[in-house]
C-alpha cells in the first residue's frame, strides 16, 4: 500500500537567467513501512524534497500524495493541521521549543490539535526513548542525543503516516548517531513506521531498506536492498 | 489553558524586563486617556457643583406679568417655587448708599432649596410680617438687628401706575440667611407669601427644575410658557451647559477637541506600543516558526500575540487607570490655587477628581483599540511566519542587495572604515531604524507643538486682555470725577484716563458712504453709533496728534465731535474697514438719537435728539481698557467729557482707569479718601485680573507639559528597548569585528557615527514637520483673533529638542554596548 507518492514534483527558485531548478520533475513512490534514505550531495535539492514532503514548502508543479491526500492542493490551514495529524518531522537542529518541558514538547502536536495525549501511547514512546527521568526539564538542560530524542518522540506522538528525518545525526557524535537511527529503526520495524531520512552519512544510507540518490534536482539512483 | 496560551505567558515571564516596558508603555498611555476624561468629566462636575452652590439647581424661570394661577403647575415632572420683587427696602428713608438700598421679595419655601440659600438661624417666613434678611446685610450696614427683633425699615415700591409710593414697615427677623449665593445679588431678603393671593406690583416669577434633566427640557417649557401665558423665560444655562446639554456649538467644539486630544495620545501610544509587540514579535519569530513546523494554523500564531497583548493589558489597563486618577488628584491639588483663581464666582468646593463608570469605560475601550492596533501587524505577521525561515534561523536582521549598503566616498573619509560599517548597519537595519527615528521624530513634534502651541496662547491671553491696560479702574457719576481727577493729579500714580461710552443712532443717511449706507435701516433705528467720551486732557492729545485745535470742542452751548470714519466687518476672518461718511461732512450738524431701552417693548429704541457738530474724519486708532477702535465694527463720535453733560439727559457712570506701580497702596488711598462723602465709586483691580489669567496660562502649561512628559518618556523607553535590541542581535557580528581587530576605539567611533545617523535623520524630518505645524498652529489661533502677534521662531526649545535627541540616542547606544562588552568574544561567537 503507497503511503506517499510524488508526481513530477518540480520547484524553481528565481526566474531568467537567475532560475535555480531545485526540483526537476521527481516522481517516486514509498510503501508503507519502509525505511528509507534520500542521499546527494550539498545542494542537490534533497532538503526541499524534504520540505515539500513536510508541507512546509509547496511545489511550483507537481504533485506529493500522502496518505491519500494531495499536499500541494491545501489551503494554509488545513495543511498546519495535516502537518499536525499525518507528519513527523525531525531536524538537525532539533528544533525544541526552549521555554517548554520536555513532556509539553513531546505533546506539542496533540496539545495544538486541543487533544490530551493517550497515556498509554505517550508512556510507550517515553520508554522507549529512555526519557522517563527528564520529563520536567527544558530542552537546555538536556545533551544533544537527548534533545533528538525528544524531537523524534515528538514525530511520533501522534502515529504519522509519515516520518521525515532531515539529517537527523548531522549534529551529534557517533555514538549517540548510532544510537538514535536504531532508535529510527526499532520504531519501523516495531511499530511499521513509514520513515524517511536524509543524510550525508553513508553508514546510514546503507543501513536503509531503500536508497534514492538526488544529483541536480533528479533521480539518479533508486535501490532496494532487503 | 491551551498549548498557545501557555507558551506565551512562558514567553512573557521570561522577557520580564520586556513585557515590564510594554506593560509601562501601556501603562502611561492609559494614564493619559483617563487623565483626558476624568479631568474634562472633573472639571464639568466642579463647574456644575459650584453654579449649584452659587446659582441655585432651578433649571426654568418663567416670567408673568401678574401672579400666575399656581393650579397650573401640577405636573409631577418638575418642582417649582414662585417669587416677586415686593419693594426697595432701606433700613431707613434717608439712606442713600447701594449697600443699604436693597431689594426684598415674596417668595415659596421652595426658593431656600432651589437657590441654596443657607439659613443660618431661625426658621423660613410664614407670615406676611416676617422676613429672612441676609447677613451680609446687617453686617455691611453695621446694624444690630439679631434674630426675633422687630424691624421698621423703609419700603419703596411702584404701584402700578408708574408712581412710586414709599412707607414704613415693621417686619419681625425670622431667619438670617448666608448672603454669598447669585440669589442675594441684589437682594437681600425674602418674606412669606401669604396666602395663594399676595399680590406685588411686579413680575412674577416661576422657577421650575425638572425631576429628568434632558434635552427635551426646551420643549417643556416652551410647552409650559404658551399653556400658562408667560410673557418670557430663561434658563439657568450654566447648569445646563455643565449638565451636558450645552448647545450644538458648545459640544462640537468640546467634543473635536477631546477627539484631536485623544487621537495624538493614541497615535503616540501606538507607535511605542507596536514597537514592543513587533520586538517581542521578533524574539519568538523562531519557536512561532517550530510550532508552524508541528502544525500550528495561522490562527494560533496571531492568536498568541494577541494573547500577549490581552495578558499586557490586563495587568496595564487597571494600572493605568489608577495612575491616572491619581496623576488627576495630584494635578488639581498642585492647580487648585490657581484654577480657583480663574473662576470667578465664590467656591463652595474643591477641585476633586470626580469618577463616572462611564468615564472608566470609555478608557478601557479606547486602551483596548490602543493595543489591538499596536498588536494588529506583529499579530498579522506573526500568523504569517513560515516554518523554513524559522528553522533556517534568518530572523535577524536582514541583509539588502550589497548596492544598497553602499556607503559614499565622504563618508568614508570623515569616518575610516568604522564609520562605515556604522553606516551600512543602519543602512541594514531598514524598517527598525525606520521604527526608531519615527518614534524621535513625534517625541520632537509633539514637544515642539506642545511648547509653540503654549508660547502662542500665552501671547495671545495677554493681548487680549490689552497690555496696556490699567491696574485698577473705577466707576463714577460723571458730576464727581472733577474731585477724583483733582485727587489723582496729586496722586503718586503714573497717569490715567477717563472715559464713557454711549451708544447712539443715525437716523439721517445723508452723511454716510459704501457699506455704513447699505447698513442703514430706514425702517428701524438707522445705524448704530458710539458716542465715545474721554477725560479733556487725553482728548486734548488726541485732537491735538491729528493737528485739530482741541480749544474748538470745548465750545460752551455747541458740542463737536471728531468722527472715526470706520465701518468694519469680518471677511475670511479678517477684519476689513472701509469709510463710513462722506469725505464732506466735517462740519456739517448732524442729528444723533440716544439708544434708550423701552421697557413695553423690551428693546433698545432711538431716544433723545442731539445736535453734533462733525469736526475732522479721521482713521487714526486710539485704544484704551474699554475701547479698541481697531476692533470696532461701527462710526464712532470722539467728545471731550466736557460734552457728557450737553449730550446727556441724566449724569452718567463713568469709567477711569489708573496705572500705578504700587497700585494696591494707592487703591487704598484713594478709596480711604472718597470713602466719606457717600459718593458712588467702585473700583475693580485689574491687575488681579492679569494675574488670573496667568494662572489660566499656568494651568494649560501644567496640562500640556504633563502630558508631554509622558508621551516622551514612552519615546524614551522604546528607543532605549529598541536599540538595546538591535545592538543585542548583533552581538555576534560585534564579537567577530573585535576578533579581527577593531580596537575598542574603533568600536566606539562605530557607535558614535551609528548615532549620530540616527539623530540626523530623525531631526531632518522633525524640524521642518514642527515648524510646519507650528505655523499652521500660528495661522488658526491668531487669525481668528486678528491680533497683531507676529510669527516667532522659539529657537530655546528647538535647540533643546536636538539636544535631547543626540542625548537619548548617545544614552541608550552606550547603555547597550556596555552591556555587550561585559562579554567575551567566545561567548558571543558561540551564542549562535
Amino acid at each position: 500500500m503507497k503511503v506517499l507518492e510524488t508526481v513530477d514534483l518540480c520547484k524553481t527558485y528565481g526566474s531568467g537567467d537567475t532560475m535555480v531548478k531545485a526540483l526537476d520533475n521527481v516522481s517516486f513512490s514509498v510503501e508503507r513501512g519502509e525505511f528509507l534514505a534520500i542521499v546527494g550531495p550539498s545542494g542537490s535539492g534533497k532538503s526541499t524534497l524534504m520540505h515539500i514532503l513536510g508541507g512546509v514548502d509547496t511545489p511550483t508543479s507537481g504533485s506529493a500524495i500522502i496518505d491519500g491526500t494531495d499536499i500541494s492542493k491545501l489551503d494554509e490551514t488545513a495543511l498546519a493541521i495535516f502537518r499536525r495529524r499525518q507528519i513527523g518531522l525531525v531536524y538537525q537542529f532539533y528544533n525544541l521549543i526552549p521555554i517548554l518541558t520536555v513532556e509539553e514538547n513531546l505533546t506539542l502536536p496533540l496539545l495544538l490539535d486541543g487533544r490530551k495525549p493517550d497515556k498509554r501511547q505517550l508512556d510507550n514512546i517515553i520508554d522507549r526513548l529512555g526519557l522517563r527521568e527528564r520529563l520536567t526539564h527544558l530542552p537546555s538542560q538536556l545533551s544533544g542525543g537527548q534533545q533528538q530524542r525528544v524531537s523524534i518522540g515528538r514525530a511520533l506522538i501522534n502515529n504519522p503516516a509519515l516520518m521525515l528525518a532531515d539529517e537527523p545525526t548531522g549534529n551529534l557524535d557517533s555514538a549517540n548517531s548510532r544510537e538514535i537511527i536504531s532508535l529510527l529503526r526499532k520504531f519501523n520495524k516495531e511499530l511499521g513506521q513509514t520513515v524517511i531520512i536524509i543524510t550525508h552519512d553513508e553508514n546510514i544510507a546503507l543501513s536503509a531498506d531503500r536508497l534514492i540518490e538526488i544529483r541536480d534536482g533528479r533521480i539518479v539512483r533508486d535501490e532496494r536492498r532487503a | 489553558m491551551n498549548i498557545v496560551s501557555k507558551l506565551t505567558l512562558r514567553h512573557i515571564m521570561g522577557h520580564k524586563r520586556r513585557s515590564l516596558l510594554t506593560v509601562m508603555a501601556i501603562i502611561v498611555s492609559v494614564a493619559m486617556v483617563t487623565a483626558v476624561f476624568t479631568s474634562i468629566f472633573s472639571f464639568l462636575r466642579f463647574l456644575l457643583n459650584s453654579t449649584i452652590a452659587y446659582d441655585g439647581s432651578w433649571h426654568a424661570q418663567l416670567q408673568y406679568n401678574a401672579k400666575p394661577d399656581t393650579a397650573q403647575f401640577t405636573s409631577d415632572e418638575y418642582e417649582f417655587y414662585m417669587n416677586s420683587a415686593l419693594c426697595e427696602m432701606r433700613y431707613d428713608k434717608d439712606v442713600t448708599t447701594d449697600k443699604g438700598r436693597t431689594q426684598i421679595d415674596v417668595a415659596d419655601p421652595g426658593v431656600i432649596e432651589m437657590r441654596s440659600i443657607k439659613i443660618l438661624e431661625g426658621k423660613f417666613p410664614e407670615k406676611e410680617n416676617e422676613l429672612l434678611i441676609t447677613k451680609k446685610y446687617i453686617e455691611r450696614n453695621k446694624l444690630t438687628w439679631k434674630l426675633g427683633d422687630t424691624v421698621r425699615v423703609y419700603c419703596e415700591a411702584g404701584d402700578g401706575n408708574g408712581e412710586r409710593k414709599g412707607e414704613y414697615r415693621e417686619f419681625v427677623i425670622c431667619a438670617i440667611a448666608e448672603g454669598n449665593v447669585s440669589f442675594f445679588d441684589y437682594r437681600n431678603g425674602i418674606v412669606a407669601i401669604t396666602g395663594r393671593n399676595a399680590q406685588t406690583n411686579y413680575n412674577w416669577n416661576v422657577n421650575v427644575r425638572y425631576k429628568n434633566l434632558d434635552k427635551g427640557i426646551y420643549k417643556k417649557v416652551d410647552a409650559l410658557v404658551k399653556n400658562t401665558g408667560a410673557f418670557n423665560q430663561r434658563y439657568n444655562s450654566e447648569l445646563l451647559n455643565f449638565s451636558g446639554l450645552m448647545s450644538d456649538g458648545v459640544k462640537t467644539a468640546l467634543t473635536s477637541f477631546v477627539a484631536v486630544l485623544l487621537i495624538v495620545i493614541v497615535a503616540a501610544s501606538v507607535i511605542m506600543i507596536y514597537d514592543s509587540f513587533a520586538v517581542s514579535y521578533q524574539e519568538r519569530e523562531r519557536y512561532l516558526g517550530m510550532l508552524a513546523s508541528v502544525g500550528a494554523t495561522r490562527r494560533q500564531k496571531r492568536f498568541s500575540i494577541y494573547f500577549e497583548g490581552l495578558i499586557l493589558a490586563a495587568i496595564g489597563i487597571p494600572l493605568g487607570i489608577l495612575s491616572g486618577i491619581a496623576g488627576m488628584a495630584v494635578t488639581f491639588k498642585c492647580i487648585e490655587k490657581d484654577f480657583l483663581s480663574t473662576v470667578s464666582i465664590p467656591i463652595q468646593d474643591t477641585l476633586k477628581v470626580h469618577i463616572n463608570i462611564w468615564v472608566v469605560i470609555g478608557t478601557v475601550l479606547v486602551s483596548a483599540l490602543t493595543i489591538f492596533i499596536s498588536c494588529y501587524i506583529p499579530a498579522r505577521r506573526a500568523s504569517k511566519t513560515s516554518p523554513i525561515a524559522a528553522i533556517k534561523g534568518t530572523n535577524t536582521v536582514k541583509v539588502k542587495k550589497a548596492g544598497k549598503l553602499r556607503v559614499s566616498g565622504l563618508t568614508k573619509k570623515l569616518y575610516g572604515y568604522e564609520g562605515e560599517l556604522a553606516v551600512k548597519n543602519f543602512k541594514r537595519n531598514g524598517r527598525r531604524s525606520r521604527t526608531i527615528i519615527f518614534a524621535l521624530v513625534v517625541s520632537v513634534v509633539l514637544f515642539l507643538s506642545a511648547t509653540n502651541f503654549s508660547q502662542i496662547f500665552g501671547e495671545l491671553v495677554k493681548q487680549s486682555i490689552g497690555e496696556g491696560s490699567a491696574d485698577f479702574t473705577m466707576n463714577l457719576y460723571a458730576k464727581d470725577s472733577a474731585k477724583v481727577q483733582e485727587y489723582l493729579d496729586g496722586a503718586n500714580i503714573d497717569g490715567y484716563y477717563g472715559e464713557d461710552i454711549e451708544f447712539a443712532y443715525l437716523k439721517d443717511s445723508g452723511i454716510l458712504t459704501g457699506k455704513a449706507k447699505e447698513n442703514f435701516d430706514a425702517g428701524k433705528n438707522g445705524t448704530e453709533i458710539l458716542l465715545y467720551f474721554m477725560d479733556n486732557a487725553s482728548f486734548d492729545a488726541y485732537a491735538k496728534s491729528l493737528g485739530e485745535d482741541p480749544a474748538s470742542y470745548h465750545v460752551k452751548g455747541s458740542v463737536k465731535a471728531i468722527l472715526y470714519d470706520c465701518v468694519g466687518e469680518y471677511l475670511n476672518r479678517k477684519l476689513q474697514k472701509t469709510n463710513a461718511f462722506n469725505s464732506d461732512t466735517t462740519g456739517k450738524q448732524i442729528t444723533v438719537c440716544l439708544s434708550q431701552y423701552d421697557e413695553q417693548l423690551r428693546e433698545y429704541v432711538a431716544g433723545t435728539a442731539v445736535t453734533i457738530t462733525a469736526g475732522k474724519l479721521t482713521r487714526k486708532d486710539y485704544d484704551s481698557f474699554l475701547f479698541m477702535l481697531k476692533y470696532e465694527l461701527r462710526p464712532a463720535f470722539i467728545l471731550p467729557f466736557d460734552a457728557l453733560a450737553e449730550v446727556l439727559p441724566q449724569d452718567p457712570v463713568v469709567t477711569y482707569g489708573v496705572f500705578a506701580r504700587d497700585y494696591e497702596t494707592e487703591k487704598n488711598k484713594l478709596e480711604e479718601r472718597f470713602s466719606g462723602e457717600g459718593m458712588f465709586l467702585n473700583i475693580q483691580e485689574n491687575a488681579a485680573e492679569l494675574q488670573q489669567l496667568n494662572a489660566l496660562i499656568r494651568i494649560v502649561k501644567v496640562f500640556i507639559y504633563g502630558f508631554i512628559t509622558l508621551i516622551t518618556l514612552i519615546a524614551i523607553i522604546n528607543i532605549i528597548n529598541s536599540i538595546a535590541n538591535s545592538m543585542n542581535e548583533r552581538r555576534t557580528e560585534f564579537a567577530m569585528l573585535k576578533s579581527v581587530g577593531v580596537t575598542p576605539k574603533g568600536f566606539k567611533k562605530m557607535i558614535y557615527v551609528e548615532c549620530a545617523r540616527y539623530g540626523i535623520h530623525a531631526l531632518l524630518w522633525s524640524l521642518p514637520v514642527s515648524a510646519l505645524l507650528h505655523y499652521l498652529m500660528y495661522r488658526s489661533l491668531v487669525m481668528v483673533e486678528t491680533l497683531d502677534i507676529p510669527f516667532k521662531i522659539y529657537w530655546v526649545y528647538d535647540i533643546a529638542a536636538i539636544v535631547a535627541v543626540f542625548a537619548v540616542i548617545l544614552l541608550s547606544l552606550i547603555y547597550s554596548a556596555d552591556k555587550i562588552k561585559s562579554r567575551t568574544i567566545i561567548e558571543d561567537l558561540k551564542s549562535d
